[in-house]
This record gives structure tokens, sequence and C-alpha cells, in this order.
């Protein structure tokens, strides 16, 4: 199983990474912006999980579904959406309703996280 | 058997009558003994609950009450007035004589000397008449007190204490406001952050400025929870930005608008070209609130 971590901020990254790797035997690349994800995607083929940050310098997390809809090679690839935004809360679910980047979604998760948490969403999104 | 009862009856009959009779003249005549004693000559003085305190030169109301004089006739009463000190020294004295029939009652005003020390006094008052069997005289407790502004002396230090106090106290209080007011309205200035970083550590603390002279110290609390930034918890000065400082500033501005439901704007200080370049994350940020999450 192949995960993309995409997510400018450094410390998230090396956490997102060592927790998954603690707990899940994957392959798991990084990206350090929407720019670099989309390359990397385009060029490394199927991602089982794309573990994605709203808030991105140049291209925001958000930004990057919606280009990964219009692409027939991406369009297909699950998306973790994380956030320090109130991504868990009932306004958000409701406001991303109205878009197609709600296709991509699997789930969501709010930072700060824990570690068991992200697990169990991974493990549910492309299973055990 | 009727008869003997009727004979017995008329016997106990007189003895009691008679005795009865005796009983109510010995009460009767036991009044009249108690009701020709003599009485008691009497005097009372006081303030007349009017006055416990004078200055100099005022006038102390005294209250004299004379009972039990004359019999029906006027007798000349020799009132003699003295004043005391605490060491029962006669510092004033006058003297007058009223015609009483029975009972008489009357306020005599005594001047108090202007040179009189102040200090606890007594008011002794004495009465003399033809036929005196037993001295009379009658004192009360008063004070003298000198006064400044038409104000007893110690009533003047109490009140100037008390307005002294509260003056100190509003005084330290409307400096507190002011200089917490300009604190709140005074920007915090950050030459000592390099220049790339500067712009961020103005925009954020000027967003807390805005925030909390609206909504006072809550502006700082919800500030401070804010992951990656650390601030000063009394004036909401930015210490340190640990986290991508676009992303602060969107978490910051989303959480007031939630928190207080008031649309929230910035500018930064500068409005050169590199800072336009460098806002251009925050702006796509604060697209995204505008978007998501803006119901």
């Amino acid at each position: 199983m192949k995960v993309l971590i995409v997510d400018n901020d450094e410390n998230t990254v090396e956490v997102l990474k060592a927790s998954l790797l603690s707990k899940i035997d994957y392959e798991i690349d990084i990206a350090y912006g929407g720019e670099k994800a989309l390359e990397m995607m385009k060029k490394n083929g199927h991602y089982d999980l794309l573990i994605l940050d709203i808030m991105m310098p140049k291209i925001s997390g958000l930004d990057v579904c919606d280009l990964m809809i219009k692409d027939e090679k991406l369009k297909n690839i699950p998306v973790l959406l994380i956030s320090a935004l109130p991504i868990a809360s009932t306004s958000f679910q409701e406001s991303l309703e109205k878009f197609k980047e709600l296709k991509l979604i699997k789930d969501v998760l709010e930072k700060p996280f824990e570690i068991d948490n992200l697990v169990n969403k991974v493990k549910a999104i492309i299973g055990k | 058997m009727k008869m003997i009862l009727k004979k017995n009856l008329r016997k106990i009959k007189l003895p009691a009558l008679v005795s009865l009779v005796l009983i109510t003249l010995a009460i009767w005549c036991n009044f009249q003994i108690l009701a020709a004693e003599p009485k008691t000559n009497e005097m009372e003085t006081g303030s007349g609950r009017l006055v416990s305190k004078v200055a100099p030169g005022e006038f102390l109301p005294i209250s004299v009450k004379l009972i039990n004089f004359g019999e029906g006739r006027r007798v000349d009463v020799d009132v003699d007035y003295q004043i005391l000190n605490s060491n029962n020294v006669v510092v004033f004295s006058q003297s007058e004589t009223v015609a009483v029939e029975t009972t008489a009652s009357f306020v005599k005003n005594i001047q108090i000397p202007l040179d009189l020390p102040s200090g606890k006094y007594i008011a002794s008052s004495k009465i003399t008449y033809e036929g005196q069997e037993v001295p009379a005289t009658s004192k009360f407790e008063f004070s003298v007190e000198r006064k400044i502004a038409g104000i007893f002396v110690s009533q003047f230090i109490l009140y100037g204490t008390v307005t002294i106090l509260v003056g100190i106290a509003f005084a330290v209080l409307s400096r507190l406001i002011i200089k917490r007011r300009a604190s709140r309205s005074n920007p915090h200035e950050y030459s000592d952050v390099p220049k790339e970083e500067r712009l961020f550590y103005e925009i954020i603390s000027d967003i807390i400025m805005q925030m909390r002279s609206h909504k006072g110290d809550q502006a700082i609390q919800i500030a401070g929870k804010i992951d990656g930034l650390v601030i000063n918890e009394e004036n909401g000065r930015v210490l340190k930005i640990n986290k991508d400082p676009a992303e602060i500033v969107a978490l910051l501005i989303l959480q007031y608008q939630k928190s207080f439901g008031k649309k929230m704007v910035f500018s930064p200080r500068e409005s050169d070209k590199e800072t336009k370049e460098l806002l251009r994350p925050v702006e796509k940020n604060l697209d995204i609130i505008k978007k998501y999450f803006n119901k």
C-alpha cells in the first residue's frame, strides 16, 4: 500500500509519517506542497491514499482535490483531509456538500490529532 | 333544722361586717398617711439629646426640669450652672433665679468660652431655694472640639482622609485604565524580528489588538489557544510563531469570527510589492475560510 502525505509544515509531516509507520507497514511518500503532490501522483502512478492538508501556500488542499477530479488518472485516489481548521464541524461538512471535491474526500481529521485516531481512519479508508 | 341555720348565720354576719368596715378604714387611713408624706424636690438636666459636642463660642443647650416645688405657691429657685473639666476644675459658671410653681421646664443656653481647650467636660447644675432640706444637683457629660470650615476637627480629619483615599484610588484606577487603553491602541513594535517574518508578527499582533479593543482580554485568551502561536498573555504581543504564519492568521480570524460573530478585516502596516507577495498565502487561506466556513 502506498500513501502520499501532503503538508507544507515539516513537523506535521514527520509526526504523520512516524505515527503511520509505528502502526502500519505502508510505503509512505511526502510532498511539501500541492504542486509537488500533483507532480508526484502523475509521475509515480497509483497511490492508495492521499493525506492532504488544506492550508498550503500556493495550491490549497481543496484546490488539489479540484484538479484531481479533472484528471482521469487521479480522480479515484481517496483523500483523508487534515487541517487545523474545524473540518470536523457540521458547518464545514454541510458547506463541502456543495462542492465536487467531496467525491474524493473520504474522511477528515482535525489537528492536533491522536495517533490511534489517524491510524483508524487510514485503515478504514484503504483496508487493513 | 332551718331555724337553727338562720340563727347561726345571723350570729356570723355581724362580726364579719364589723371586720370589713374596720379593714376598709385602715386601708383608707394608710393612703392618707402615704399621701401626706412630704414630696422630694427633684431636678433633671441634660443636653436634651440635642448635642453631645460643641465648639468654643457655640451654645450648649441645657434642658432643665424642676419637679415638686412650691406646693401650690411660687418659689424662687437659684440655679447654678457650672462647667467642669476632666480634673473637676470649674472652668465656667453662671447663676440665675427662676420662679417655680410645682414644676418648671426650660432650656438654658450656655455659651462655651472661646478659649476653652478641646476635651471632655461635665455640665453641672445645682439648685438652692428657701427651706431646702436636701441638696439637688444634676450632671451630664459633653465634649468641646474646635471646628475647621464649620466641621469638627475629628470629622474634618475623617472626611479629609476618606476623600484623599478615594481620590488616590480614583487616580490609580484612572491611570490603570488609561495605561490599559493605551496598551490596547498602541501597536506593538517588532523591529527586533527579521524583516521576512516581521510582517506576520505585525499582522497577527494588529488583529489581536483590533479584537481586544472590541472584546477585551477574551481576544488574548483565544489567540493564546492557537497552535503554533506564542503571545504575551498580558498585552497580546506576539512572542513566537512556530507554524506557517499564513495558517495562523487564517485560524485566528476564523476563531474571532466564530467567537464574536464579527467579520474581521486586516491591513498590513506597509503595502509595497514585497508585502503583497508575502501576503498571498494568507489571502488564499482566507478565501478557503470565506468559501467553506462562512455559512
